[in-house]
């Protein structure tokens, strides 16, 4: 049987054990496909487990029925074929950004000058060309966040994997990486699947945005955002935009509600 | 023009002015206390000055000079010593003693605490051991260590050993178990082995610790070199100060201690070159 997609979540559930002997579950029916060079994002009220459907597809996270499916394999534990870029940069302090970068490829065993030559052109990718030789604690939030990103693209994953990787830099950098990432998805042919709280971020990034329930976390609706690409940041301001936004902040608003009453 | 001139004398009558001239004088001239040479260099004029009031203590003759040397006695009769060849003997001895054990305790103990910190299990089943000997001031097991290796060079190596082992051990631990496991997860995503993981991650992060460790260490070595020669030894710098006080010389217990100092500062700074060489990412 062929298995749509790039990504293919079928009845995926998580469930967590209790202390108590019970169980709890944060993900409940998750279906999804993620077509080849698609950009979708995921967004939902806090605690819907976004980021634990994330975990699953990285293989951190063990799912307690249903299948994932990236290129028609079935997903079993972390890989080399999905790039991860974490919440925080997660850069190894001890290693210069150029080495940093290149850390997937040593692990694989890639020769140190071919790893090299690929971190060198990522650099120029991810507009850090000069500072190669800099450690983490020398640049910047944005800078570090370049540089994880850089180390996900290095190993040239079939998937591509953001867990709010902008959350914690400034809304002026954010918006400016939002841009670079759309710059950097198109030059590199990737698929991403992104995760976030922000529903503007969303919308500018995505062709798909995924909305999720409170707990347990299912697909409430996947909405298509007919936008027209490259999107300048002006775009943030046209009606089209701020109209797509006001629908998913309801979705998500009525979605709230409902689980209070 | 006029316009500038009239200017010119304003200013100068504003300088002219005594009260306004003294204001600006007293803003120029205050400097903050931590600027000034005296704060700049405090700790050498505390140094100096207390050398200079023992040394007139001793002069003074308000101690009985069998009790106490003065900095120019113990230069006087350090350099003796020095030139005679004596000092140098002991502080080889002393040295030997001290390199070949605390080079054990470091290679020994990195590598156990690598292992104790890596698999958790092992690290618990060792850490009521290892607690009780760091809490011990292990110069105790001395007269177990005679007993067993007697009183020669072994004796002492070992107390070095034992001396500088423990601290190394669970810094070293305690640097592998309190990895970031957000780093150790990035690991994981990149398809990091067990062993990978460990040379990646594990080793560099724990390395800031290792050093710490070492640093301890070492210091408890030289405690652990110098006691056991006071105790069983017929040569080095702990023998050499607990024979001089034996025979009332002073001046000698002095040139000993002192000598002990020089090499512990030394070591110290040793190690906090090699440490900024090591962690030199932790440096802006």
């Amino acid at each position: 049987m062929q298995i749509p997609g790039k990504l293919h979540s079928k009845h995926v559930y998580i469930t967590y054990p209790l202390k108590n002997g019970g169980e709890m579950t944060a993900v409940e029916d998750f279906n999804l496909v993620v077509d080849k060079g698609e950009f979708v994002c995921i967004v939902g009220p806090s605690g819907c487990g976004k980021s634990t459907v994330l975990g699953a597809v990285a293989g951190f996270q063990e799912i307690s029925d249903g299948q994932l499916f990236l290129d028609g394999k079935e997903i079993r534990g972390a890989g080399r074929d999905r790039g991860v870029v974490f919440q925080h940069a997660s850069l190894f302090p001890w290693r210069t950004a150029l080495d940093n970068i290149i850390y997937g490829l040593e692990i694989a065993g890639v020769p140190k000058k071919d790893r090299n030559e690929k971190g060198q052109e990522l650099l120029k990718l991810v507009g850090l060309e000069s500072f190669g030789n800099h450690y983490p604690n020398q640049l910047s939030g944005g800078m570090q966040q370049r540089v994880n990103v850089a180390r996900a693209l290095a190993i040239e994953p079939s998937l591509m994997l953001l867990d709010e990787p902008f959350g914690a830099l400034d809304a002026q950098t954010r918006e400016f990486m939002q841009l670079e990432l759309l710059r950097i998805w198109k030059a590199t042919n990737q698929t991403i699947l992104f995760v976030t709280h922000d529903i503007g971020e969303a919308v500018y990034l995505s062709d798909h945005v995924i909305v999720m329930t409170a707990r347990p976390g299912r697909v409430l609706e996947k909405v298509k955002i007919d936008l027209p690409r490259p999107r300048p940041l002006e775009i943030k301001r046209s009606k089209e935009f701020i109209e797509y936004e006001k629908y998913i902040w309801d979705l998500i608003v009525t979605e709230k509600q409902k689980n209070v009453v | 023009m006029d316009n500038l001139k009239r200017n010119e004398k304003e200013l100068t009558s504003v300088l002219n002015n005594p009260i306004t001239s003294l204001h600006v004088k007293k803003t120029k001239k205050k400097t903050p206390f931590y600027d000034t040479f005296l704060f700049r260099h405090i700790g050498a004029i505390t140094f100096v000055t207390v050398l200079i009031l023992w040394e007139l203590i001793y002069r003074l003759g308000v101690i009985n000079p069998i009790f106490l040397s003065s900095p120019v006695q113990i230069i006087k009769v350090g350099y003796q010593l020095f030139v005679s060849g004596i000092l140098l003997e002991h502080l080889v001895f002393t040295l030997r003693n001290f390199i070949v054990g605390f080079l054990l305790a470091a290679s020994v103990g990195v590598v156990i605490g690598l292992i104790t910190g890596w698999y958790k299990p092992l690290g618990k089943a060792f850490d009521p051991f290892l607690t009780a000997m760091l809490g011990t001031p292990r110069i105790v097991l001395l007269p177990l260590i005679t007993l067993w290796v007697g009183v020669g060079f072994a004796s002492k190596v070992l107390v070095v050993f034992l001396a500088g082992i423990f601290p190394i051990i669970l810094n070293t631990m305690s640097g592998v178990q309190n990895l970031d496991p957000n780093l150790t997860r990035v690991a994981k995503a990149f398809g990091a082995s067990p062993i990978q993981t460990f040379v990646t991650v594990a080793l560099p992060g724990a390395l800031p610790q290792i050093v710490s460790g070492l640093r301890v260490g070492i210091g408890q070595s030289l405690i652990g070199v110098v006691a056991a020669e006071m105790f069983v030894s017929t040569g080095g710098i702990g023998y050499f100060v607990a024979q001089s006080s034996a025979n009332f010389n002073i001046d000698r217990v002095f040139v000993g201690i002192v000598l002990i100092i020089i090499v512990g500062i030394l070591i110290t700074q040793s190690v906090k070159w090699i440490e900024s060489r090591l962690l030199k990412h932790r440096i802006d």
